[in-house]
């Protein structure tokens, strides 16, 4: 047995499995990222204060919270310019208060008079935080150049570290195709975060962005495992003149590294279930968006990036 | 094989040594003076981030000028009585519109955010005082050194001049003696009052307070009628030109405004600190009954290795030191998963060559050869990503992620290839007295082999 998960299936499993029913596996892998990219069009994401600027309190109401309804009210009537106050309930005794940005002491003080609701509540402030909207939007450029430019490394690097392979596909085409399986691992995370966001359980806030950095570097070094593996066997062939068909190479490389595969992204969603149970409030969602996109990411490796080699593979040969 | 028991024996008992480190230096004994540093997040503080508004200013003039902001920022602070505080200057604004110059005052304890902000952005306050008839510079000097600022105060008498009046200041080189001395120019109010006060009082001390601080007591020698006036007094270069920066900038060189304020009590990090413990705590116990039920006595080794990482990884948390925050705790947690992965590639690469009939010590150090293309490759993709993170990352939160993290890669590259082979290759038996049962050891949890 090669891995716990796969042991129902082991009857039908054989080291070509994957490989012969690639299509099955394609279409698949398309509507999974179908399902995100129609999630991320209708629902788009709701950025945290962080990004959009604007007040995050976290208030603490040691003997009794305040219905939601009396707040809401309470802080619409103390600031009368504001149109959208979002209140969110974090544990039993915690608020969460968001609001637009507030302008000076004054209005600072109106917001933390009216968390008493008129002094019939005490709370104790865990956070206070008033952030300006210009810093934001550099927050997001700087994500997403970050983001792209850790692909473009990732490309690079690879096709370096592959420049020796025998065969016929050419050593960037792995860059390529590992990138490629990259975007899916982040349109998986995307996707279902925009929409928790849309049903309110979290939002895009500077946590997920890192995790998705997280998860790109991760996710490649799941792939480069198997590339690696790819390389080598494809070395071997073409030492011993074994003459295999490249098909037939993957199809074993894929199959020899199944068990780290398996087990190491087992390892790594232990550590992450435990974050996200004992981890506090602070890396719940962190924890969330790391563990679907580490899933993501062995999916990928081994039903999309891995068999996208032996598509390459044919077009190289036309 | 002695050369290899050797090794790993002595990587163990440094990795108890380290341990026994964090042990004691947590326990204020030996080593106590390497504490862990806690971000703002984990300690409870106010965090204030200001734009300062450099568009009139000189791209020469710029870095000197904000480095002045940052000091006197940093004065008001210390006055302020906060323990370790931190004032830094930052220059971001990638892609917007040009570069941003940025200031960061981080207040750790303190919670009244109002009382920091009018603290940090009060306008200067210069004032030139006489100093009382009979009182002397030494005596003054004296009280300054001691710390007793309100019996200080009394020694002076208010002249109603003050830093609104001043139009320039220059640092000039005595001709003589060559000594630096700071030129004043005041305005037209200035240059009346100054006149008066010069005329009345030759002989006296008219001393300069800045931000409540003296900053010197020059003697008037004559009436100055022009509005001119020469603060000299054994001056270093340095000091002259910190001065007539001051003086012209009065104590903000450049305008502020507060972009981002924000609050932490101390509660919530403590929190969190609990937090990151337990669910450290909890995946480590996870793994390890993982490691040990699917690879056997190779996995009692993963989790020596492991063990040596995590002692590892604290202790560079402390000699670097690493300023922890939420998200870099849980990069370190994140780092353990990662570790083991080299572990497993080992690992899964000795079964290989063990499931071809190769003897265990054959087996191990093949099973290192052909793994560690594989954990080279992928240690230096993350690396890479991790690099770009905390080079772009532009926010503590992210860069602390980064560098935690990026840290455990770099030690788990070490502890994988290094105290896990040892210690495997010191306990592999001798291949030609290689028994079953010791295979058995080695090999997979569920299978035979």
């Amino acid at each position: 047995m090669r891995g716990t998960l796969l042991v129902i299936f082991a009857s039908h499993l054989t080291s070509m499995h994957i490989i012969r029913n690639k299509k099955t596996y394609f279409f698949l892998s398309g509507i999974l990222a179908l399902l995100s990219i129609l999630s991320i069009s209708i629902y788009g994401f709701r950025y945290s204060t962080e990004f959009t600027g604007g007040v995050i309190v976290e208030a603490f109401y040691a003997d009794t919270r305040p219905e939601k309804e009396i707040l809401e009210k309470s802080i619409l009537v103390a600031l009368p310019g504001t149109l959208s106050v979002s209140i969110r309930e974090s544990g039993d005794q915690q608020y969460i208060i968001r609001t637009a940005h507030l302008k000076g002491e004054g209005e600072r003080n109106a917001l933390k008079e009216a968390l008493t609701v008129g002094g019939k509540y005490q709370y104790e402030e865990r956070r206070f935080s008033s952030i300006g909207p210009i810093f934001g939007k550099e927050l997001a450029t700087k994500a997403l150049l970050a983001l792209f430019l850790a692909s473009l490394g990732i490309i690079l690097y690879v096709a370096l570290a592959f420049s020796n392979t025998h065969g016929s596909v050419s050593s960037w085409k792995y860059g390529v195709i590992a990138v490629v399986g990259l975007i899916f691992d982040i349109l998986i995370p995307l996707g279902v975060f925009s929409y928790l966001s849309h049903i309110g359980i979290t939002e895009i806030d500077l946590l997920f962005v890192t995790a998705l950095l997280v998860i790109l570097g991760y996710c490649t070094n799941d792939t480069i495992v198997v590339f690696d593996r790819v390389r080598e066997n494809l070395r071997r062939d073409s030492e011993f003149r074994e003459k295999k068909s490249f098909e037939h190479i993957v199809g074993a490389s894929l199959w020899q590294t199944l068990g780290r595969s398996i087990n190491t992204v087992l390892t790594v969603v232990i550590v992450l279930v435990a974050i996200f149970f004992f981890g506090g409030e602070v890396t719940k969602m962190f924890s969330l968006a790391l563990l679907i996109g580490v899933i993501s990411g062995v999916y990928s490796t081994l039903f999309f990036s891995t068999p996208l080699l032996v598509i390459a593979e044919k077009f190289s040969k036309r | 094989m002695w050369k290899h028991r050797l090794t790993a024996l002595f990587l163990i008992f440094f990795g108890v040594f380290v341990g026994y480190f964090l042990f004691t230096s947590e326990r204020g004994g030996f080593g106590s003076r390497f504490p862990f540093e806690l971000g703002l997040d984990l300690k409870g503080g106010t965090h204030l981030l200001y734009k300062a508004d450099v568009s009139k200013v000189s791209k020469s003039d710029k870095d000197s000028l904000m480095q002045s902001l940052r000091d006197t920022i940093e004065r008001r602070v210390n006055i302020f009585g906060v323990s370790e505080p931190l004032v830094q200057v930052e220059s971001g604004g990638i892609g917007s519109e040009g570069l941003e110059e940025r200031l960061i005052v981080e207040l750790p304890g303190v919670k009244d955010t109002e009382a920091a902000i009018k603290m940090i952005g009060q306008t200067p306050t210069l004032e030139f005082l006489l100093l009382k008839e009979g009182e002397t510079p030494s005596k003054v000097a004296e009280l300054a050194q001691a710390g007793k600022f309100e019996e200080l105060q009394k020694m002076f008498i208010p002249t109603g001049l003050t830093g609104s009046l001043v139009r320039r200041a220059d640092i000039e080189f005595n001709q003589t003696t060559n000594e630096p001395v700071v030129l004043l120019k005041f305005n037209a109010q200035g240059q009346a009052l100054f006149a008066d006060i010069t005329k009345k009082n030759i002989g006296r001390y008219l001393a300069i307070f800045l931000d409540g601080e003296i900053k010197s007591i020059p003697v008037i020698r004559t009436e100055i009628p022009d509005g001119n006036a020469e603060i000299s007094g054994g001056f270093t270069p340095e000091e002259a030109k910190r001065l007539a920066r001051d003086l012209t900038y009065g104590a903000l060189p450049v305008p502020v405004e507060l972009v981002t304020s924000e609050v932490i009590g101390a509660t919530l990090g403590r929190e969190v600190v609990h937090n990151a413990i337990r669910a450290g705590l909890w995946g480590f116990v996870a793994v390890a009954f993982f490691l040990l039920f699917w690879y056997r006595l190779p996995g009692v080794v993963a989790i020596i290795a492991l063990s040596l990482y995590s002692v590892l990884m604290l202790a560079m948390f402390k000699l670097i030191p690493v300023t922890l925050t939420a998200a870099g705790l849980a990069g370190f947690i994140l780092s353990i998963g990662m570790a083991v992965d080299a572990n497993i590639l080992i690992f899964e690469r000795t079964k290989e060559e063990l499931r071809e009939g190769k003897s265990i010590h054959d087996a191990l150090v093949i099973g290192f050869r052909r793994a560690w293309p594989s954990i080279r490759d992928g240690h230096l993709t993350t690396l890479l990503a991790v690099g770009i993170l905390y080079w772009l990352g532009g926010s503590a939160v992210i860069k602390g992620f980064a560098l935690t993290f990026g840290i455990g890669v770099l030690l788990s590259l070490f502890t994988a290839t290094t105290a896990s082979r040892m210690m495997l290759l010191s306990i592999s038996p001798n291949e030609k007295t290689e028994k079953k049962w010791q295979r058995l050891l080695f090999g997979c949890g569920v299978r035979s082999w």
